[in-house]
């Protein structure tokens, strides 16, 4: 039972893997609706064209999903399945054309958009009922298209700057680091922040282990007298402290098991040779009896 | 006759164009002295062998003069065996790798069973983001000083990684300079030690480690990556790799794996990622004046992280009761350098008493420096990567 419970969460949570690498992750981009002296397609006309950007930082294929432009057909156009083109690498763009000449190719659909109204289109996942992404694109000027302002966000506006399978926005620089220059020039807010979140990280973690020492020794000075803690006691001078046996012990764990170059001046414990091979030996196969104790 | 003498002499003089003699510089004439002091200095006097005598030879394949005709036999060249092997470096596959071996070898029980070394470990990462800010004043840019910065960690896979993602154009320069200063700990660590500590306080004994229980060791690594990468994330890939491989140490179900990730595996990726790394330095791409600047700054930044740790440490003991006082000379341990800054304390200790072993408490800071250095990095590839 437990066995079968064990692999119905695997099952379950391998699903659910797959299924953050599939089309969910698709977002309508950008919209051209009239095309008069903008973008060509492949057989020199220019009509209207949609893009849709891969939001993951995976590889999401689109083959089997569906595009459309009525709510009441979510399938009406099928992205053919099997085109190694319906592969879009991570953070990538696809452009697909309305012409509604679906014989042109995977990416001319069965549909056309209409440019004297507003026109909604729906993208839907494979099994033809859940939707992924839709947009509503108001009436444009021609050769003006509908767009988010950052490619995958959520702001959309007109784009007088049309641009078909690149970046909604080009960025030229790093934010990031323009910033870092700009406001922190010596460095000393980036030092003095993450030197912080070093010590806090360490400390969390040393917390921890302190309170779970006290609980383990709690633990164990209820049921019988603690062993975990060694008290100092008085020195026999004709002893060999412990500590000089730790560190005897040490040298010669650090000894044995470094990789050295003249063995000939390194102390090393002989290993018990075999004269048969591991992989004819059963007891090499089999995982130790668990301890008990 | 005639004709055919000089077409062999023709061929003979097309073939001298393409040896090393016809394509040699003098920037790699000193590539090739500099791989052979690598390889005398580990040779001769045992600095950190491992590390050296791979990154030396590799200095000497990767700076062999060739004539560049598509033969694929430099190390950017796509598609030549060393450009395959150098992905690891590039892509940042070796360095997780090398941090699980790490963590299968390491025993952490002296910092689960003193856990206060901890900030010792935190208090040395100080010398990433000192030579980070001393980097940004000699003109780097914040991500190229943060993967500079990072050599100050003492660790050269994160050092790396972090370049890998950071700066890769000054990967090769921050690599040589990460590993030839962690095998140059025994002689830049012991006279800053000496010299912030005083003798009262080099002969400050310690009080034993406690025995650390088989339930502390294993949650140790699972704590550790949900509280580490919890808040830091960006440091995943190295420090999952380090606290998994601790987990199959110390689980003790999983022998045969842990072995194979401190035993062949980590020798196999120390192996290429060396060799590749030494590689990597073709005269060309690395005889520039900022590889200068990168060592210089590798060399400070390990300076401030010794001296940050040692006095990081005597700052501590204002804190601390008279039994519980730590001594400064395992400051130095607080980087990254497993187990040589430890052996540094050791060394350093006995001179001044010779019963006084520092080691099993300088190995706390030792290993708390390895999971400072990766945070240190995921700290930086979050802020600028």
């Amino acid at each position: 039972m437990k066995k079968r419970i064990s692999i119905l969460v695997l099952g379950l949570f391998v699903g659910v893997l797959a299924y953050a690498q599939q089309a969910t992750q698709m977002r309508f981009n950008e919209v051209l609706v009239t095309n008069h002296s903008n973008y060509v397609d492949g057989y020199g006309e220019r009509v209207a064209w949609i893009e849709l950007f891969n939001t993951s930082y995976n590889v999401v294929n689109i083959g089997g999903c569906y595009l459309t432009n009525d709510p009441n057909q979510p399938m009406m156009y099928m992205i053919p399945k099997g085109d190694v083109l319906t592969r879009i690498q991570q953070r990538q763009h696809v452009l697909f054309y309305a012409d509604g000449k679906p014989g042109r190719g995977t990416f001319h659909l069965n549909f056309t958009l209409d440019s004297a109204s507003v026109n909604t289109i729906y993208l839907f996942n494979a099994d033809g009922k859940s939707m992924i992404d839709s947009v509503v694109v108001p009436v444009l000027p021609a050769d003006v298209s509908w767009g988010r302002l950052l490619d995958g966000e959520s702001n959309w506006s007109m784009m007088q700057r049309v641009t078909p399978s690149t970046n909604n926005k080009t960025l030229d620089s790093n934010e990031k680091i323009e910033k870092f220059s700009q406001e922190d020039p010596d460095g000393v807010g980036m030092s003095l922040s993450a030197v912080s979140v070093v010590f806090a990280v360490l400390l969390l973690l040393a917390v921890f282990f302190i309170g779970l020492a006290n609980v383990i020794k709690r633990a164990s000075n209820s049921g019988k007298k603690s062993q975990a803690t060694v008290k100092p006691t008085a020195v026999d001078p004709n002893e060999v402290p412990g500590e000089v046996m730790a560190a005897i012990s040490m040298a010669l764990y650090e000894m044995s098991n470094d990789a050295h170059d003249i063995e000939n001046t390194v102390l090393t414990i002989a290993r018990t040779r075999r004269s048969y091979s591991p992989w004819s030996s059963k007891i090499y196969g089999l995982r130790e009896i668990p301890n008990k104790k | 006759m005639g004709d055919f003498l000089n077409f062999i002499g023709q061929n003979l003089q097309e073939f001298y164009t393409y040896t090393g003699f016809a394509n040699a510089t003098a920037g790699h004439l000193v590539m090739i002295v500099v791989g052979l002091v690598f390889i005398f200095l580990a040779v001769k006097y045992e600095f950190e062998p491992m590390l050296l005598i791979p990154i030396g030879f590799g200095m000497l394949i990767g700076n062999i003069p060739f004539k560049e005709v598509g033969l694929q036999l430099g190390i950017y060249e796509q598609g030549s065996v060393m450009n395959i092997l150098y992905q690891g470096v590039v892509q940042g596959w070796y360095p997780p790798l090398i941090f699980l071996g790490i963590g299968a070898m390491t025993d952490f029980s002296a910092l689960i069973s003193n856990p206060k070394l901890m900030l010792i470990g935190a208090a040395a990462q100080v010398g990433i983001f000192g030579a980070y800010a001393i980097a940004l004043q000699m003109g780097f840019d914040p991500s190229q000083a943060g993967a500079i910065g990072i050599i100050g960690g003492a660790d050269g896979p994160t050092a790396i990684f972090l370049s890998s993602k950071l700066a890769p154009n000054l990967m090769g320069a921050i690599a040589v300079s990460a590993y030839s200063y962690m095998a140059l700990v025994p002689v830049i660590q012991p006279p800053i030690m000496r010299l912030l500590t005083t003798k009262k306080e080099r002969v400050i004994r310690m009080r034993p480690p406690r025995v650390v229980s088989q339930t502390e060791k294993i949650i140790f690594p699972i704590a550790g990556l949900l509280l580490t990468t919890f808040v830091v994330p960006s440091g995943l890939p190295l420090l999952g790799m380090l606290f998994f491989g601790n987990l199959l140490k110390e689980s003790g179900v999983t022998r045969r794996l842990a072995e194979t990730a401190r035993g062949p595996l980590i020798d196999t990726i120390t192996i290429l990622l060396g060799i590749t790394v030494g590689a990597s330095t073709q005269a060309t791409q690395f005889l520039t004046l900022d590889s200068i600047k990168i060592f210089g700054l590798g060399a400070l930044s390990f300076v401030i992280a010794t001296a940050s740790g040692v006095l990081f440490v005597k700052l501590f003991n204002l804190f601390l009761s008279k039994d519980n006082k730590i001594n400064p000379l395992i400051g130095n341990a607080g980087v990254s350098a497993v187990p040589d800054s430890a052996r540094i304390s050791q060394t350093v200790g006995l001179e001044y008493d010779p019963k006084n072993h520092l080691l099993m408490h300088a190995m706390g800071p030792n290993v708390a420096g390895v999971i400072g250095s990766a945070v240190a990095a995921g700290i930086l590839l979050g802020f600028l990567g």
